[in-house]
Parts: structure tokens; sequence; C-alpha cells
């Protein structure tokens, strides 16, 4: 009888709720959030802009009735009957709305059976309906059946792994098919809770790994466990929010470290974005608080949203985790967030947003740009893609490529439209296709695996002719260095003329000698006086020339795609000029005090010549990147390694050959050199700090003069 | 023998200063030196051994050195004349310097702070308050102050009850219906304070002081206190006195205020200080009630009152809304406020709220980036762009308008549960003086402060009320009297509107047609600078030439005749360059001779180019101006940031661009621009900003109001049209449109706030006919044909814009929003919106907007009807599906038109 009075009032105020249930009629303007995505290019995170992807289209709340409103909702949930379920945090209940967000029920508890529920903050629904409740006040798990009524009640979990002072705060909870039940359980860093079917606990899964900074590094190597006891422990970050498909738990971890959305197999392994930082680059590029991603989920297509609290951004990434839009906005209009708790996707692809300051949930439709990205990604994962036209689909409707072009078409920006037609012209063999839309798409990878194709073509069609001409010119160079040996014997040279091309060819002849032969090369720069300043700036400016030639030629798969319109000409002037002055000041002092016989022109015009293996090797090789793909990658680097340790044995050199050090006493001044110049930068940075803080204090003191004059 | 001289004995004396010739001795000096030769014999005077030389020589002869007494003499002498100039620049010096100190000491002691701007006084009404005849006694009942026969063949009764604070309009019209208009609503019953309930006009049990005061007042104790903004009445100290003046009455409201101080020895003190305004309340001669504030009869303490001369500390009035709950209505109640927010929007009453707590309070004439700032950009807002707000009830409507210091008026309009009050509410607030924020030091956290100065007039407003049992107001009567008020206001400075007094006007003659507009506006975007170029050398991406828009010129003019283009980012570095050095034209561009080669081309062609001109925005730093003079400056000491918002929706941190001052344009910049942009040989201007942004300007050395930087506005304008043939401006302030020839980018939009139920066409049947105007660029949107059935409902004529170049170039710069306007791609779309913009809009051109509403329910419905005055009505239809009207099915995404009652559709979708 008591029940069935509950039962009567539950249905009088849902009663009273579906009355009062409204939903603001949209007006049909341009979003008032921004839209975009992040390009995928690793080294240069940049934001592009997009056609708005989704347009908020209703707003869930209660306004008439006060006991109807919605109160510090913490959790949202879409359940396989398409119902929504709130967490009603505030008002210690779960609201169940229908599909058509009209109000369904409430569940609330009941003292009498012990179900009363108390600042519930999570609610699941397993594919049998049942739901699951994160009883947060009361510190359990509740079950309800799907049509309300009080199941069964976990208990905080106890078992000899958990800690002495183990402290249960059940936030949000999930449950596999097997039947396995996750807890994120407030500050437990331990982990996530797994619980078997009955409620007993089974182990920690998934936990965080320790983000430790780069002193508390050093501290670890340098200390025992047990020198460091009474120092600050650092702990793992704990998860926020959790969410399972398809037997992977999804999981959010504050913004502070990377991987602040992990999926986590069933064996407590990161699959697919391990590691990968979540944080918007562009947006923190100009802004200084930390993202703090609060929840995630994923639909029926695989692709996952996860919703930031901090600017209330929304970020939608497909199975592969790449970005495909972003959006929103901090605000209290008409879909901008105001804490943002909680992100639930449905089976059409509506986006459900549980908005925290105003206690409502905003649902976000799709736009025809959003549903064509979408379409074209699943027919593209799914196979469908021809760039020919197909007679069977005329219209294009199961053709990623069609879609791919549309989108292109709406949005010239939409880099994952370049690179899937490129990868669809590089599947149908239509490399050089392939390779202009990698191109577009700056993907150096896609670019590097057409090329590859290309090339392999080429060399396929042109290697007898190539290998031809290849033997045809030694043999044509062999037996025209006999001719000439043959003639200059009949007819010897004369006195070599003295001209600028033998003065050049001899200064070029001596820098290689010098490379070659550091030894006497360097010596000589000192005892023989062989070498000027003039040398010196000459073979900088060689170097120089060299260095912004090969950033030229090298090619846009060896530049991982970057424009050049990137390249910072400032940037590679110091970079060409600052070290050799910084090094050339440094060894001269530290020689000064070590005794080196050196004058600093010779440390200046030794230090010049240190650079010829960058002009022998830099420009060359930079050319040679032209016909080389991301596979010969090892290769190149290899060579690049070379010119960087010959660079390194002529630094070396050159200490000991101008300064007339023994070999143990160059090796002193050369490390003693490298610290110097660690000293400088650092000695730099601080000037520079203080410099910066003197200026602003000029500014600012001329500003408060000029505000009282 | 060396010949070297060297300075010997540099000693403490300079008289011990000679010179010796090295090797030297007195025997052989004679040989050595030709002037010692005559020593002796041909001055006998100048041989007299002077004490001073006698012991020089007699310490060189000790020394063994030569002294040549001569040389060492004109030494001396020079050493002397030396020292005078010395001591002569040093006294100047000295004396400068301590003048400086002297100036900045007493400057800063007894003035000089910024508080204490002097603002210009130029177009500021400052009119005397109306004589006041007998007082009236506070106790008296309601009691018949005016009676004016009104506008509406009635007349309107102006009553008042002091002992209630009740203002009462009672109206008649020519039918004899009769409504009473109540300052204050009646409480309900469950409201009601028990103790008067069987009064004629019950209390309120809550919020009574609140409700029934006529003013809501803001103002500060101190400069420090953050400031009180609520009904007057609530002040238990206040004063009133009423008087009688010609029409109507004036209230005059005085309040103490006691403040307590803490002088150098840490000792507190009170002060007393008070301050009072006075309202005055009367019918004009229309019978409309006009609320004025006479700047004149705000009186503040001034009489310095406090022992350590920390005279920013007294009391302040802040601001003043009138009549707040004239309007005031409850939830359910039938009607709507209309708010000329964006195009237009509408608060219904009865659709429930989502609960947020806070006012609808927005400035007309949009923000002043000086004190409205932003943490994160403002994404949600379109501005408000006319002075006026209207209310909608049953059988009875309110047309507010604020007639002076408008600039500096908002509306606020409150929703139930705001500020615990049981209804809607929407009134004018008008500023004196503006809550800023600043820091005492550089590192220290930000305070609020109150402006010290205040420079603004009177403020007044109108309400005009009508009543008709028999008619069913909207807003497009609103938007009526909104337009009939603007036009007289515009008075006959619009050359159009000679040719709108006759609405009947038959467009298809042959002479208006040749006064039909341009029916599409091609905006033809050139260059921008490349973000990721570094800053030593810069470049920056040009999307199209001058040359190559001469082809678009050639490829669209003859196809479609009535079209304008607007050449935008052609002056140097593109869009985003620098304006005080815009006219170093790009080769790349074109350079200035491929700009005057378009021009000319133009002119030859008959098509109208347009150059888009950045008014007031610096890009970068203003090179060639003094950034103390040439930027606009906050009340604190920093110029206020321009900054530009990033595609993540932040503002960039590498955008700290500035605002121009108006006053230094004015006198530096206006008359060159002029000049310059006439050699280049453009015949029209769209001018940036004049349109849509206003703000108030701190530099001491220019320093200006909103109310009177918009007149400069308005004067530049009309000088510019002295030599243009027309002058456009974006978005479409009143001010604005009153003298500009057409307005671009007009909203189409209201806000996005829960406040606001529904976007509506006000603004645009307001302009409509009186100013022509482009909605924004329909390839911007993402839903074409929605964009174009919009501007095709509100009558706006379209607008595209187009890059030579593939959009993908603009990847990496600050126009990157533009991604789809290759002209290539675009130019069978702008086809196709220029024929239904020539079909639907060209006729109805001058025509006036008479009706406008849903067909197809009662508030935002899939299908509208706009109507025009010379009869042609035009139906547009959102929805997926046909729909029949009374005079056609309009097809689903598309349009009806109805001509002398033909009716045919036109297809967008």
């Amino acid at each position: 009888m008591r029940r069935n009075i509950s039962k009567f009032v539950c249905l009088s105020v849902a009663l009273a709720l579906v009355l009062s249930l409204f939903t603001i009629a949209p007006v049909s303007a341009a979003t008032p959030y921004s839209n975009y995505f992040m390009s995928s290019s690793d080294d240069y995170s940049w934001n592009l802009p997009t056609p708005e992807a989704y347009q908020i289209s209703k707003v869930i709340d209660f306004p008439d009735k006060e006991h109807g409103k919605l109160l510090d909702p913490e959790d949202i949930f879409i359940g396989p009957d398409g119902k929504i379920y709130i967490a009603d945090t505030g008002n210690n209940r779960i609201v169940i709305l229908k599909s058509d967000y009209t109000f369904d029920f409430e569940i609330t508890g009941f003292e009498e059976d012990g179900s009363k529920l108390s600042k519930p903050t999570c609610v699941f629904v397993d594919k049998d309906g049942t739901i699951l409740v994160a009883d947060y006040g009361n510190k359990r798990l509740v079950e309800f059946t799907k049509y309300g009524n009080f199941r069964y009640a976990y208990p905080t979990p106890s078992s000899d792994i958990l800690v002495d002072d183990f402290n249960y705060q059940p936030q949000r909870v999930v449950k596999d098919e097997k039947g396995y039940i996750y807890v994120c359980s407030v500050g437990d860093s331990n982990g996530i809770l797994m619980l078997s079917s009955d409620g007993e606990f089974r182990n920690y899964f998934g936990t965080n790994k320790v983000a430790l900074t780069f002193w508390e590094m050093v501290a670890r190597f340098l200390w025992s466990r047990e020198s460091r006891k009474g120092t600050v422990v650092t702990l793992p970050y704990t998860f926020n929010n959790i969410f399972i498909h398809d037997g992977y738990i999804y999981a959010t971890t504050t913004g502070y470290t990377s991987a602040q959305m992990r999926k986590i197999n069933p064996a407590g392994s990161d699959v697919l974005y391990a590691g990968k930082d979540f944080s918007d680059i562009g947006l923190l590029r100009n802004s200084a608080d930390l993202q703090n991603f609060i929840d995630v989920t994923v639909d029926k297509d695989l692709n996952t949203y996860i919703i930031d609290a901090t600017y209330g951004r929304v970020y939608e990434y497909d199975e592969w985790g790449r970005n495909l839009f972003a959006f929103g906005a901090v605000g209290t209009g008409y879909g901008q967030f105001s804490l943002p708790r909680s992100i639930e996707v449905d089976e059409n692809g509506r986006l459900y947003v549980l908005n925290g300051q105003n206690n409502t949930v905003y649902v976000f439709e799709q736009t025809e740009f959003a549903r064509l990205v979408h379409k074209a990604n699943k027919n593209y994962s799914d196979g469908k893609y021809e760039a020919a036209d197909n007679p069977d689909d005329p219209t294009g409707t199961d053709n990623a490529f069609v879609q791919w072009t549309e989108v292109k078409r709406e949005d010239n920006f939409y880099v994952l439209a370049l690179q899937s037609i490129g990868q669809i012209y590089w599947r149908e063999e239509r490399y050089s296709e392939a390779l202009q839309y990698f191109y577009d798409a700056e993907d150096a990878t896609g670019a590097s695996t057409a090329f590859e194709e290309l090339r392999s073509d080429f060399l396929g069609e042109y290697f007898s002719i190539i290998a031809t001409v290849l033997v045809v010119l030694l043999v044509g160079l062999v037996v025209f260095k006999s001719i000439m040996k043959r003639y200059r014997m009949k007819h010897p040279k004369g006195e070599p003329k003295v001209n600028f091309f033998t003065k050049t060819v001899a200064f070029l002849k001596n820098m290689v000698h010098i490379s070659i032969h550091p030894v006497d090369g360097f010596e000589d720069i000192r005892y023989e006086n062989k070498g000027t300043y003039l040398d010196a700036v000459i073979v900088m400016v060689i170097y120089i020339v060299t260095h912004i030639l090969s950033l030229y030629a090298t090619s846009f798969i060896y530049r991982n795609g970057e424009s050049l319109e990137f390249i910072d000409w400032g940037f590679e002037l110091l970079f060409c000029i600052l070290p050799w002055a910084v090094i050339c000041t440094v060894n001269y002092g530290v020689t000064t005090i070590l005794y080196g016989e050196g004058r600093f022109r010779d440390v200046v015009i030794g230090g010049a010549y240190c650079h010829v293996p960058f002009i022998l090797i830099q420009l060359p090789l930079a050319i040679i990147t032209q016909v080389l793909t991301l596979q010969e990658m090892p290769l190149y680097n290899i060579v690049q390694y070379i010119s960087y340790a010959w660079v390194i044995f002529l630094v070396f050199m050159c200490m000991k050959g101008v300064h007339g050090f023994n070999p143990l006493k160059a090796l002193l001044v050369f490390v003693l050199t490298a610290a110097g110049v660690a000293a400088v930068v650092v000695l730099f940075m601080i000037v520079r700090g203080l410099t910066s803080q003197l200026i602003d204090f000029i500014v600012q003191f001329a500003k408060e003069l000029s505000y009282l004059v | 023998m060396s010949k070297k001289i060297k300075k010997t004995e540099t000693d403490k004396d300079a008289a011990q200063v000679n010179t010796t010739i090295e090797g030297t001795t007195p025997e052989n000096a004679a040989e050595t030196n030709p002037v010692d030769k005559t020593q002796g014999t041909e001055n006998p005077e100048e041989n007299k051994p002077s004490l001073f030389s006698k012991s020089l020589d007699e310490e060189n002869v000790k020394r063994n050195v030569y002294v040549d007494k001569e040389e060492a003499e004109r030494f001396l002498e020079q050493q002397r004349k030396k020292k005078k100039r010395n001591r002569i620049i040093a006294t100047t010096i000295s004396v400068i310097v301590v003048l400086v100190a002297v100036f900045v000491v007493y400057k800063v002691i007894f003035g000089g702070n910024v508080g204490y701007i002097k603002w210009l006084r130029d177009y500021i009404v400052m009119n005397d308050p109306k004589p006041v005849g007998a007082g009236i006694d506070l106790d008296a009942g309601m009691t018949e102050i005016a009676k004016v026969k009104n506008s509406q063949g009635g007349e309107t009764i102006l009553k008042f009850s002091p002992a209630d604070q009740l203002l009462i309009l009672d109206i008649t019209n020519a039918k004899g219906d009769r409504k009473e208009i109540r300052s204050w609503p009646a409480p309900l019953e469950s409201e009601m304070d028990p103790a008067t309930k069987d009064d004629p006009y019950p209390k309120y049990k809550k919020n009574h002081d609140i409700i029934s005061s006529l003013v809501r007042l803001g103002w500060t104790a101190s400069n420090l206190d953050g400031g009180k903004d609520w009904g007057i009445n609530q002040n238990d100290k206040l004063t009133i006195e009423y008087y009688m003046i010609e029409n109507g009455f004036k209230v005059k409201y005085t309040i103490p205020v006691e403040i307590t101080k803490t002088n150098n020895m840490a000792e507190t003190y009170k002060v007393n200080y008070e301050f009072s305004i006075g309202v005055e309340f009367y019918l004009d001669e229309n019978g409309d009630l006009v609320v004025n504030v006479p700047k004149k009869d705000v009186h503040e303490d001034k009489e310095e009152k406090d022992y350590d001369n920390d005279s920013d500390e007294m009391p302040r009035v802040a601001s003043i809304a009138c009549l707040p709950f004239i309007s005031a209505k409850r939830q359910g109640d039938s009607g709507y406020y209309v708010t000329p927010d964006g195009s237009g929007g509408l608060t219904y009453f009865d659709v429930p709220r989502i609960s947020t707590y806070d006012e609808y309070q927005k400035r007309i004439y949009g923000y002043d980036d000086i004190f409205d700032v932003f943490n994160y950009p403002n994404m949600t807002n379109e501005t408000i762009s006319l002075p006026a707000f209207g209310t909608i009830d049953d059988e009875v409507m309110l047309t507010c308008f604020a007639t002076e210091s408008e600039a500096n008026a908002s509306i606020l309009m409150g929703k139930p549960g705001t500020k615990s009050l049981p209804f809607y509410y929407i009134s004018y607030y008008f500023k004196w003086r503006e809550f800023y924020q600043a820091k005492l030091s550089n590192g220290g956290s930000e305070y609020t402060f109150l402006e010290v100065p205040s420079g603004i007039g009177d403020f007044t407003m109108k309400y005009m009320f009508e009543i008709d049992s028999s008619k069913d107001y909207s807003y497009v009567d609103v938007a009526k009297n909104i337009r009939n008020f603007i036009i007289e206001k515009w008075g006959n400075d619009k050359k159009t509107l000679d040719y709108l007094k006759n609405s009947e006007v038959d467009v298809n003659t042959e002479e208006n047609k040749n006064k039909n507009p341009d029916v599409l506006n091609l905006k033809v975007f050139v260059a921008d600078i490349n973000r990721a170029s570094v800053s030593i050398f810069p470049t920056y991406k040009v999307m199209t030439t001058f040359g190559q828009i001469k082809d678009i010129i050639g490829d669209t003019k003859t196809v479609l005749p009535k079209i304008r283009y607007s050449v935008l980012g052609w002056q140097q570095n593109g869009y985003y360059g620098n304006i005080t050095r815009k006219y170093n034209i790009g080769l790349a561009m074109g350079g200035s001779g491929g700009l005057k080669d378009l021009n000319s081309y133009a002119a030859e062609s008959d098509a109208t180019v347009s150059a888009d001109v950045n008014m007031l925005i610096l890009y970068g730093n203003p090179k060639g101006a003094s950034l103390r003079q040439a930027v606009v400056k906050n009340p604190g000491t920093f110029y206020v940031n321009y900054k530009l918002v990033s595609t993540a929706g932040v503002f960039r941190r590498d955008s700290d661009y500035y605002y121009m001052s108006p006053r230094y344009y004015n006198n530096k910049m206006l008359s060159n621009d002029i000049k310059n942009l006439s050699k280049l040989g453009f015949k029209n201007l769209d001018l940036q900003q004049l349109g849509n942004l206003l703000y108030t300007d701190y530099n001491k050395e220019n320093a200006l109001l909103r109310q009177q930087g918009l007149e400069y506005y308005r004067s530049w304008i009309v000088k510019y049209k002295e030599v243009f043939d027309t002058v456009s401006v974006y978005y479409g302030y009143e001010y604005a449109a009153s003298v500009a020839d057409n307005i671009l980018d007009i909203p189409t939009e209201t806000s996005r706030l829960f406040s606001i139920d529904e976007s509506v066409p006000l603004l645009e049947i307001v302009y409509h006919g009186l100013v022509d105007y482009y909605s924004s660029a329909v390839n911007r949107s993402s839903d074409y044909t929605k964009t174009i059935l919009r501007s095709i409902e509100y009558g706006a004529f379209l607008t595209y814009e187009v890059t030579h170049e593939p959009t993908e170039e603009l990847r990496y710069t600050n126009y990157n929003s533009l991604f789809k306007a290759q002209y290539g791609e675009l130019s069978k779309d702008i086809q196709k919106g220029y024929v239904i913009a020539d079909k639907v809009l060209a006729p109805v051109a001058a025509a006036e907007i008479t009706g406008h509403r849903c067909v197809d329910g009662a508030r935002s419905g899939n299908v509208y009807c706009t109507e025009y005055s010379n009869g042609i009505k035009v139906y547009v239809n959102y929805g997926d599906e046909a729909f029949e009207t009374e005079d056609g099915v309009v097809p689903a995404l598309g349009i009806g038109l109805v001509t002398n009652g033909a009716f045919e559709t036109v297809n967008v979708g």
C-alpha cells in the first residue's frame, strides 16, 4: 500500500514535470561558439575553422515547477531503449526522460527498503535496462530495475589489497557485458575499481602513470626511497569519468597531464590513444588556463566525444584518433556552456550536454556538413570508395570519394578530406593525384607512400635506361681521363695562371683540406698564419647560404609537410651565427685561462672552418631528399649524424690545433667550453629576464608619471 | 726636434695647466719659440710679471720647465670662457629641471589626475530644467497633474499620487477606448501587504520600496565601494520633494551619505555628504509622456569636507533608470517586449525561462570596449542599432525612445525571478559614469572604480502609448513608430526621403528603375598578411589582384548589371595592414597603378567599385603616428587593446592592436584619406567601424564621449559624401544610417540569448526604403539556402565574398574563416542569388515594409510573409514541405511572390 502511495506520488510528480517540460524554440542563427578542427600535423598544430558542425536544437529544462528543476545534475546517460537518464544530484534522484524529451519517471528510492538515494552522481543502464546508480552520499552502488524498483545495494567493497584508510566515494560507474562493474572513486589514484557482478572487489584497473616533473625524476634518480621519506609523494592523477563501449573502457583524466583520455582494453592496457595529448594546442597558445576533460562518450561509429569544462569545448575524434570537429564556448548564451558536467550521444548522432550552471541539458543536432563528414568517414572505413564513377551508385551515396570531394568543396581547408581523397587515389594507384592531395593536406607520411610508389614505377620503367646512361657516362669519364692524360703528356701545362677562379678553387680546396686534415689545417692557421678574418667570413657566408638553400631544397616529405612559409629567416640566421660567436668567445676565454696559444683570430677562423662538413653535406643531402621517401629516413639521419659528429670532431681538433694542446687538455678545454656555453645561455636568460623587468619598470614608471602629469 | 705639445702637471688648479715644448730649457727656449724673442721688448705692460705668472714662473723654473706666458694666458682665457659657458648651461638646465620638478609636483599634488579629464561640450545637450511651480504635498492622494489632447484623437491625463509614489497615465482615443497605465503594476492578491489591502492602491508585501520607486539609481558612497544600484525608495534617509511644472511634475530626491574615513594617523572620522537629482515627468504636445533628467539638476556635494584631501572618496551618481516597471508584465501574460537587438528580438511573457538570474542589459550602439572588458570573446551577441524599444500588450502598445544621450544608455530587461521580482520589466538605463577595472599597481589585483568626471548631458526619453481595442498590435507597429521617429530625426538630410515619402511610387517606370540600387554586393578579397611569415620579412597572401578584379567585373557586369563590387584588403599588407601607411600598395596586388587602372575600368564599365576602408583599428603599431596622441586609452593608464579572436574562440595573444582616437583621425587623417582615396580613383567607399563600433576615449589629448564620437562619425560620412558618389557603413547603427547610402552586413538575426525568443526584422522594417542594405556574405554561412531565404524575408540584398585564388591559400592568415570563396566555384551560386534578388527585392527596393508575419503558426514557424507598401508580398518557406497560403503554394525552401495579385514561385534550395 505504502509503495502504491509512493508510486502515485511519483506519477503525480511525473505528470507535473511532463506539463512543465519545455524546450525553447530555436532561432536559426549562426552558432554562438567557434567551430573548428585541429590540424593533425604534429609539429605545428593549427586550428582551422570549419562550417558549423553541430547546432543546438533543444534545451531541456523544467522551468515551471520548483520541484521539477534539476539541481546540480552530474551525469547523463542514454539507455539502450533511447531513454535519457539524468543523475539529478542536488535533488537526490534519477530523472528518466523518454526519447522525445518528455518526462517518464524518477527514482528517488525509499527509506523503508534502504534504497533512498543521497547525492547520486552517476547513472548507468545496461542492455537489459537495469539501472546502476553511484550513490555517492551513501558510499555505495544501487541497482534498480528498468521500472525504477530497488533491486540491490552494493556496499563499500573490502579486500586485503585495499588500503586500511580506503575511502570509498563512488563518483562514476559502468558495467561490462560480463557483469563486471567499474567504479571511479573520488581521490583514488590507484585506478578504476573493478568489482565482480556481486560487488566484490577484484582489482584496480588501468592505473594512470605518475606524472613526474623533471626535478622529481632527478630526485628519484639520485636518492633512494628511504632518503626521500618525508618529501611530498607524487601520485597518479585520478580518473574523473569513465564510459564503456564494446568492452573498452574510455576514461578521462584531468588536463594536468597528457593522455587525458584513454581507451583501455579488458587487460587494462591502452589501445590506440596511448599517451596522446588531447590538449587543444591552438587554444592553449593564446590562453593560460589548463583544460579539464570531464567526460567522454562514444557513438555507434566509434567516434569519440570528449568535453572540456574549462573552455566549454566538445572535441570529436574518429576511430583512428583524428580530430573531426571541435566546437563550443563558455558563456550563458543559447548553446554556450557554463560548467558542463557530462556528455552523451544517441543513435542519431545527437549530442547531449549537461550544463551545470543553469541545470539544463543542451541537445545538439548535426548539421549537413557534419553528416557529410561522418558519412564520408564511415564509408571510407567500410571500404566504400571509388574515385571513378560507379554505375551502381550514380549519386555517390555510398561513395566516400564523392562525399569527401563535397566536403572539400564546402571547406577548402578540411585536411581530413584532402587526406582521405589522397588515400583513395593512392589505393586506386593514382599516385600523382594522391601525391598532390597529400601535399595540400600537408601530410608527409601520405606523400611519402605515394611518392614511393611513383618512384618505384619510374625506376621500374626507366631502370635500364638510367643504368645504361650511368655506365656510358662512367666509361666516357674513364676514356676522357685517359685521353686527357695522353694529351697532357704531349702538351705539358705551363705556369698556372693566377686569377679569381684559381684563387677561389684554391680557397675551396683549402677549406676541404682543413676539414679532412684538421691536424695540419688548424695548426697552420695558428702557426703558419694561414687564414684571415676574410676567410672566416667567406666560409660563414657559404655556410649560411648553403643552410638556407638546403632548407629550400629539402623535400616536402623531409620537411614533415611544413610549409616553406613557416621558415623563420631571422631564427635561421641567428642559428647559423650565434653558436659560432658564442663558442668562439667562450673558448677564447677558457683557453686564455688555461694558457692556450691561440689568438682570438685563430679561434674565430678555426671555428668558421668547423662548419665545412655542414657545407659539404647539408645541401647535397637536402637535394637528395627530393628522391627519398620516409623509408630512407634512417639513412638520411645517419648522414646527418655523421655531419654533426664530423663538426664536433673538427671543433675538438680546432681547439687542440689552434691552442697547441695535447689531446687530454684539448678534451678538458672542450668540456669546459661546453660548460661555458651552457653558462652563457643561462646567464643570457637571466639577464634577459632582468632586462625585460627593468624595461617594464621604466615603461610603467613613465606611464605612471604620464598618468599623473 | 719634436713639436709634440703635451699637458703638464694636470693639477688641481686649471691655472697650473701650461704648455711646454719637449726637450726645451729656459736657455734654449728663445731659439725654439719665436714668440719669446719679442719678450720684454714690444709691450712692457704685457711683460709685467703677474703674481700668477710669477708664481708659475718660479714654480716652473724650480721644476726646470719652460712656460710660454702668452700661450698660457690665452689658454686660461679659453678656460674662463668655457667655465662661464658651462656655468650658464648648468644654470639653465638647473632652472629647467627645477621648473619641471615643480610642475610635476604641482600636478601630482594639486591635480592633473586622469579623472579630471575635461570633456568637450560639443554635441552635449544640457538644457535648463523646467521652471517649477508650487510644491505638491507629500501626503497627497491621486492628483490630476496635466491633461493633453493626444495624437490618437483622445486625451491623455497624467496623474500622480505622492503618497503611493504612483504615476498613472489615463489614455483615451477617438473611439472612446480607455486605458490606465501605471508606473508600477498592481499586486496580485497573494502579493499584497494585508495592511493595505483595502487601500485604493494596495502595496506589495515584499519589495514594495523597490517596485514603487519611480527611479532606479546607481551611485557610490565612495569610489571603491562597488556601488549601489536599486530602487531609490530603498534609501531610508531619502528626502523627496514634488513640484508642479508645465504639463507635469518634478521630483527632487536628496540623499544624505555619511562616510567613515581614516586619516593619516589611522584615526577614523565621519564626513557627511549629500547629493540630489531632479527628474521631470510631463506630457508633450502629442500627449506622450516625456521623462527628463536635466544634468543641471544633478547636484553632488563638491564642498571639500575631507581632511586628508582624498576627494575621490565622496558619493557620486552613476546611473539612472526611470519608470523601471511601467511596462512590467507577469509570467503568462500575453504580449512581448520588442528590443532592437541585432535585427530585432521578441521576448514573450508566456514562455517559461531558463533559470538564469542575470538581467539583459545592452548598450545602445554596441559595446564600449573601454569599459566592457571580456575574458573570452562574446560570441552570443548582436548589438543594438536603434535607440528605441517596444512593448506589446492586450490592446496597448508602447514605443519608447531615448531622445537625448542615447549613446550612454542601455536597454535593461529583467525576467521573473531576477532581483527577486515577480515580473518582466524593461527600461532605459542611462549612465553618467562608468565603472571600470584598473590596477593600483602593476602586479596588483584589479579593482572596480567609478569614473570621476561626467560629461554626459540631459537624459531624455519619450513614452508613446497607443491603445485600440480593435487592433492587434505587433512589432511591425512598433517598427513603424520607430521609423517615423527616425524620419523626423533625420529630417531632410536623407536624399532618399523625398522619394520615399510617396510609397506608392511605381518602381517599374524607367525613371524609377534607375533608382533601383544594385541588388547584389560582391565583395572581392584582395590580400591578407601571412601569419606564418616572420616579422623580419612579412609576406602577404594575394588572393585577387586588381587585374583579376577587372576580369571578375568583366565576367559579371554584362550578365548581372545591378551588382556592386566591394574591394577588401587592398591596402598595404592587405586587410590587416596598418592604416597609417595604407596607401603604399603592394606590387603583388597590382600596385597603385593597378588600382587606378581598376577604377578607370570600373568607370568605363559603369560598375560600382567600392573601397573597403579600415578607419579606426590600428593593426600593428601605428607607424607614423604617436601612440600617445593617436590611440584610445581607458580611464586607467593603459592603451585599449583590440584583440582578434583566434579560430579556437579565444583572444589571440599576439594581437594587441589599438583603436584610433576619433579626434586624432579627425584632425590628422581625415583630409589626407579623402585626398588619397580620391587620387586612387575610388568613387565609392565602404567605411568600416563607423556604423558598428563606438567607444569612449580617455586619451587626454583627444578625450571624447560616445555621444560625441557618433557625431564625429556622422560628420566624416558627410564629408566623404561630398567627394565620393556613395558611402556605405557596416551593420547600421542609426546615427550612421542617417547619412550613409548603404548598410552592409546588416544583422538578420537577434542575439542567441535565453532572454530573447524570436528574431524579427525590426531594424529592416525601420530602414527599408530609407537606406539600402545588404546581408552578410551568403557563402560565409553554413546553409546558403536558409541564408538567402532569410535575406529575402528581411528585404536585404544579397552579398557574396569571393577570391580569385583557391581559399586554401588563406589557411594561415587571419582571414581563414573564409573557406569557400573561389570565384570559379561560386560563380553559378552568385548568378542564382542575383536572379532571386533581382526578381524579388528589386521591385520593392524603394517601398516600405508594411507587414511581416509568421504564416504557419503564431511564432517561430517555417513560412513568413513580408508585405510592402507597393502591394507586393513575399512569402518564404524554410520548411522541407510546400505550404499553401492564401495567395498560393509556397514551395519547400522557396519563395512565393505576389505582384499585383499574381502569384509566382521562386525555388532557392
